[in-house]
């Protein structure tokens, strides 16, 4: 059986599953499709499917002020249910986007960019800035940006692609870039400074970082490059992009597109989707405002958390708030949230990789995804609770 | 992994010739890259070196996971990035469509595939550095940003 991936936000499409064995996916990949399942339990007690979207209905309900967090896991359907249900019941709706690459997303929405296998057939150079693909999406530099032959790019990372790591430390992706003799490591302490080197390269003069000059050098040879922008970036530059776009502006002489480097599976949907119908990343439909993630998690009495384990990925200072509400947690794995938080109702769905509809991968495009046996995915869970039945 | 002299340091040291090396560095070089076993020092069995004997045991234990490029793979370390497949020079000539870009290996007989979450040794025989046209690739350790892969020869 071959199946798309949900890991991260490379939905990689090569994924066999047989005898048994996964093949191709990687460790994050396999973990998804192999770690340890959550079970259906209300107030502790273990319970069939049914029972836990039913009590879930009646939590749900009686709530006076419901959250609605995590969605950046699950398909665009899910995600459209879980808006709809936050407009019925005037709910805070909200995932990871507001904390990392949210604003980095929109970014890349509001620009025209390459998509990954545009990338992978002709691009040259690839700048990860603030983001250790290592980690988050590790099939990325294997599959899209530095060792493919495709294309126009045949003699792969040997001659045809270049590879830039601009971060804080030494990562595993800067240790290739710093051993490679077509690869080059910029080690930041400022993003700033690093915008400003490359602005001053553009004019022909030195900044703080000369190792800027040499990309530029190779920029030149391609027409098309990209920077690869992570939550380092977006936490480098303190919020404020405008210089960092400024930049980009400059740079698009040199064929340079951007394009984040997100790890959530489809945090680009739920970006997109947010901002059509609310034009912001974390919505209280019960006011009828934008609001902050802190106010969310403070400000609601019942947390629906689907697909997400904020207390592994939230700073602890915003998620514990949900410690004292009560929490409906819609996971398909075992969770430091399911664990620690005594969750009121714990509903464990399909695993998103086989729950059919779609994701939007980091560049923008839409990956349908395996199977579609919607009776007890993420889909059918918002539908009962959008429905109030099961 | 242990170093050539790591292991010259507990043999004998006498360079008898007793093994078919004309010296105790030579067969250290030689335990380590598994042409060679420990049996083949008599002067190891004797109660003199009982406990540099039993140091050697332990220490040459991984070296008889080593397959017969010496290529050994950690899995702990391994995340199953690819990088190592889609690297590798054998598996660019042969599955040029799927594992030279990037997409999951596809041939009949790769030498290495991601099994699980972690790159396995399938078919070794396929090598470069396997053989007697054998070359000194070092590709898929290279690339690995984990340190995943190494050599025994180099340790």
């Amino acid at each position: 059986m071959r199946i798309v991936c949900t890991a991260c936000s490379c939905l990689c499409d090569d994924i066999v599953i047989e005898g048994g064995k996964v093949y191709h996916a990687c460790r994050k990949g396999y973990n998804l499709l192999r770690g340890e399942r959550e079970v259906n339990t209300v107030d502790g007690e273990k319970c069939d499917f049914e029972k836990a979207v039913k009590s879930a209905i009646d939590v749900f309900g009686n709530a006076k002020r419901p959250l609605i967090f995590g969605l950046d896991n699950v398909n665009c359907e899910t995600q459209k249910l879980a808006l709809k249900l936050a407009k019925n019941s005037g709910a805070i709706v909200a995932d990871h986007s507001t904390l990392s690459c949210g604003e980095l997303i929109k970014l890349a929405i509001s620009r025209k960019h390459a998509t990954l296998e545009e990338f992978r057939d002709r691009g040259y150079v690839s700048i990860y800035w603030g983001s250790n693909p290592h980690n988050g999406i590790p099939r990325h530099l294997s599959r899209f940006t530095y060792y493919p032959r495709s294309g126009k790019r045949q003699r792969g990372y040997e001659e045809d692609r270049f590879l830039v790591v601009v971060d804080v430390r030494k990562s595993e992706t800067a240790k290739i870039a710093e051993k490679s003799k077509s690869g080059l490591f910029i080690r930041v302490e400022k993003d700033s400074d690093l915008i400003d080197s490359f602005l001053k390269a553009l004019e022909g003069k030195a900044g703080k970082y000369v190792e800027v000059a040499r990309a530029l050098k190779e920029m030149e040879k391609s027409d098309l490059n990209a920077i690869f922008g992570g939550s380092g970036l977006y936490f480098g530059l303190n919020g404020g992009l405008e210089s960092f776009e400024g930049m980009l502006d400059r740079l698009a002489d040199l064929n340079v597109h951007f394009i984040p480097a997100n790890t959530k599976a489809n945090m680009r949907g739920f970006v997109e989707l947010m901002l059509k119908e609310t034009g912001s990343l974390c919505y209280d439909f019960g006011e009828g405002e934008a609001c902050s993630l802190k106010e969310a998690f403070s400000l609601c009495d019942v947390a629906l958390i689907v697909g997400a384990d904020p207390f592994r990925t939230v700073p602890w200072t915003i998620s514990s708030m949900i410690r004292e509400r009560e929490v409906i947690l819609v996971n398909s794995l075992k969770s430091v949230t399911g664990r620690l938080c005594g969750s009121r109702v714990k509903i464990s769905p399909e695993i998103s990789c086989f729950s059919g509809g779609t994701m939007v991968r980091s560049d923008g495009v839409e990956v349908r995804l395996s199977g579609g046996g919607k009776e007890r995915s993420d889909e059918a869970v918002m539908l009962s609770l959008l429905n109030q039945e099961v | 992994m242990p170093s050539p002299l790591d292991i010259y340091k507990l043999l004998p040291k006498t360079n008898c010739g007793k093994c078919g090396e004309k010296t105790c560095m030579s067969f250290a070089f030689k335990l380590l890259s598994g042409e060679r076993k420990l049996e083949e020092c008599e002067p190891l069995f004797s109660p003199k070196f009982e406990k540099n004997r039993k140091k050697l045991e332990e220490m040459l234990a991984i070296v008889e996971k080593a397959k017969e490029t010496g290529l050994i793979v950690n899995e702990e370390l391994c995340t199953g990035c690819a990088n190592c497949i889609v690297s590798c020079p054998v598996h660019v000539e042969k599955d040029p469509y799927n594992a030279a870009m990037g997409r999951g290996i596809e041939m009949d007989e790769p030498i290495l595939r991601i099994e699980d979450g972690v790159v396995r040794v399938v078919n070794l025989s396929l090598c470069r550095r396997y053989g007697k046209e054998r070359t000194l690739c070092v590709v898929c350790r290279e690339n690995c940003p984990t340190d995943a892969i190494s050599f025994v020869e180099e340790a």
